[in-house]
């Protein structure tokens, strides 16, 4: 027994080590292939000319529009879950639900969307139902966080707003959103985290193989890195130079790290900063 | 004889089964200080509470009887809660300024009544703040956070922020806890400058407190009123046993 509490540290320390030596491995597999490829003309010409342009252009606009759609609805459901919902089994439900969604495997949001948004509501394969199926995505990562960020306002601060004569609404805009800004800004960054490297979603609901140019309406079909990178591996393999898909790969790869850190950052900032 | 801006009748308060306000009865004068005294847990904080219904944003507080401020009862289906709590300013425990800067907190109570018009703010910040006796250690630095101050600024602060919205009553519910004593006393002067055109109402821990600054001293016991009189009476004659043993210093 004492032999093996005598070990215990070096072997977690030693296991501790195999998901940094697979980061590193990674890094610079993506790195080490991918600067080869990685330039300007890369990023910013068509791909009818072996860039990636409409590719990151359409990842933006997918982004851009999910989170338009998700960040309020999101935050408004969090406000309405922290400061108006009464205590009860059916609010119990909705948050455990919101829970559980966080978890559900990308796929899932892909058929769904599909089923909905594209059939039902006749979006089709569409910018529109993309941006509505990663805005499902992400909502119960910005609900919960946002939840969490408005729970730590103090009472003190309620309190003070509500006793000089502040209506509970005007309380909630003008002290305690304020208050909670940056842990909910960190929650809808991580929210578009969650969508930053997705594929599978994307597939089922807003991209064509066929697409070329941009989309001229949020009816058209879009092209997404990640869905392009797939494209490539997969479909046209053997097509393409291994040195554009390892570019593609180090140009999403950078998109991610640099949304991650965003979040750490405002989320490191937000702990250390004393403001009550 | 005073007139009574506050009278409350047969109060009851309970937090789900608990009994913590018993049939309380009490008459709070007009333009004097009033203090509460009583052991921790007996319902000072609880009775000052029900005086402008902030008691109701505690989950389970229910509250029966009724309380009547100039005569009309604030728990009454027409009494804004918003519009009594302006008449009936309070101050908390623990200094706490709203995350912002000291102007804004000071001009927070007027803003959201919507009043916008930059003189007018400026001149209620500054006379609100010059009777929190804090406009000359603030007026250089009025865009600066609330939280750079010190714990007595930021409780002088709180001060100031109430009196911004012109109530005529004041609560404060042990306002100098957390405070040094210099700071301590000058909350004490500041509050016996202030009864010349409020009713001031005062819990406290500190019985030297309340025999320094208050006309009026209740004395609270396990939710129940035992008596209530002037100061001199309550701590040189009370009438009750009970009242002698806590002023002796027998409990609590
Ligand atoms: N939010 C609450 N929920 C339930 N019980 C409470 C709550 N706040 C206070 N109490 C109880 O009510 C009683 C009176 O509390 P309080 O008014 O804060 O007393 P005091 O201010 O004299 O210390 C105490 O027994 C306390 O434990
Ligand atoms: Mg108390």
């Amino acid at each position: 027994m004492r032999g093996i509490e005598r070990l215990t540290p070096y072997v977690t320390s030693a296991l501790s080590l195999i998901p940094l030596a697979a980061i590193i491995a990674l890094t610079s597999l993506i790195t080490y292939h991918g600067l080869v490829g990685l330039s300007w003309r890369f990023v910013s010409s068509s791909i009818l000319r072996g860039g990636v342009y409409e590719a990151v252009i359409g990842t933006l606009l997918l982004f851009s529009g999910a989170t338009a759609i998700a960040a309020p609805l999101g935050v408004l459901a969090a406000v309405y879950l922290v400061e108006y919902a009464p205590r009860s089994w059916f609010t119990e439900l909705v948050e455990r639900a919101v829970e559980n969604l966080a978890g559900v495997p990308s796929i899932l949001y892909g058929l769904f969307g599909f089923t909905l948004f594209s059939k039902l509501l006749g979006f089709g394969i569409s910018l529109l139902s993309g941006w509505l199926t990663l805005a499902c995505m992400m909502l119960p990562i910005i609900v919960r966080s946002s939840q969490e960020a408005l729970r730590m306002v103090p009472k003190s601060i309620r309190e003070a707003s509500l006793a000089l004569g502040a209506s509970k609404w005007t309380t909630i805009t003008r002290c305690i959103l304020p208050a909670a800004a940056p842990g909910i800004a960190t929650g809808v960054i991580l929210g578009v985290c969650r969508v930053a490297g997705e594929t599978a979603a994307i597939l089922l609901t807003s991209c064509f193989y066929t697409m070329r140019g941009l989309p001229r309406s949020p009816l058209d079909p879009v092209l997404s890195l990640t869905y392009y990178l797939y494209i490539l591996i997969v479909a046209k393999a053997g097509d393409t130079p291994l040195e554009v898909i390892f570019a593609l790969s180090l140009l999403l790869f950078l998109l991610v790290v640099a949304l991650n850190s965003t979040a750490l950052i405002l989320r490191f900032r937000y702990r250390g900063v004393k403001r009550w | 004889m005073v007139r009574i801006k506050i009278r409350t009748n047969s109060l009851n308060v309970w937090y789900g089964d608990s009994h913590v306000l018993q049939d309380v009865k009490l008459a709070i004068p007009e333009g004097r200080i009033t203090a509460i005294i009583g052991p921790s847990g007996c319902g000072k904080t609880t009775l000052l509470k029900s005086l402008n219904r902030m008691v109701e944003l505690i989950e389970g507080a229910r509250v029966e009887g009724r309380v009547l401020l100039d005569g009309r009862d604030i728990y009454h289906s027409d009494m804004d809660p918003a519009e009594l709590r302006r008449r009936v300013g309070m101050v908390f425990q623990k200094p706490n300024p709203l995350p912002m800067s000291i102007y804004d907190n000071v001009a927070y109570g007027l803003r959201v009544r919507g009043i916008d018009d930059r003189a007018i703010l400026d001149e209620a910040v500054e006379e609100a703040l010059e009777r929190a006796g804090l406009w000359s250690e603030v007026k250089e630095r009025l865009r600066d956070s609330a939280f750079n101050l010190s714990i007595g600024q930021q409780q002088r602060l709180c001060i100031a922020r109430a009196l911004a919205v012109g109530p005529d009553v004041l609560l404060l519910d042990e306002p100098c806890s957390s405070l040094d004593p210099i700071s301590t006393s000058r909350i004490e002067s500041l509050l016996t400058r202030l009864k010349n055109d409020l009713t001031l109402v005062i819990v406290t821990h500190n019985l030297q407190q309340a025999k320094r600054i208050a006309d009026y001293t209740a004395f609270l016991y396990m939710g129940r009123l035992v008596e209530m009189a002037s100061t001199e009476e309550i701590f040189e004659n009370p009438r009750e046993e009970l009242t002698r043993n806590y002023i002796e210093g027998r409990f609590g």
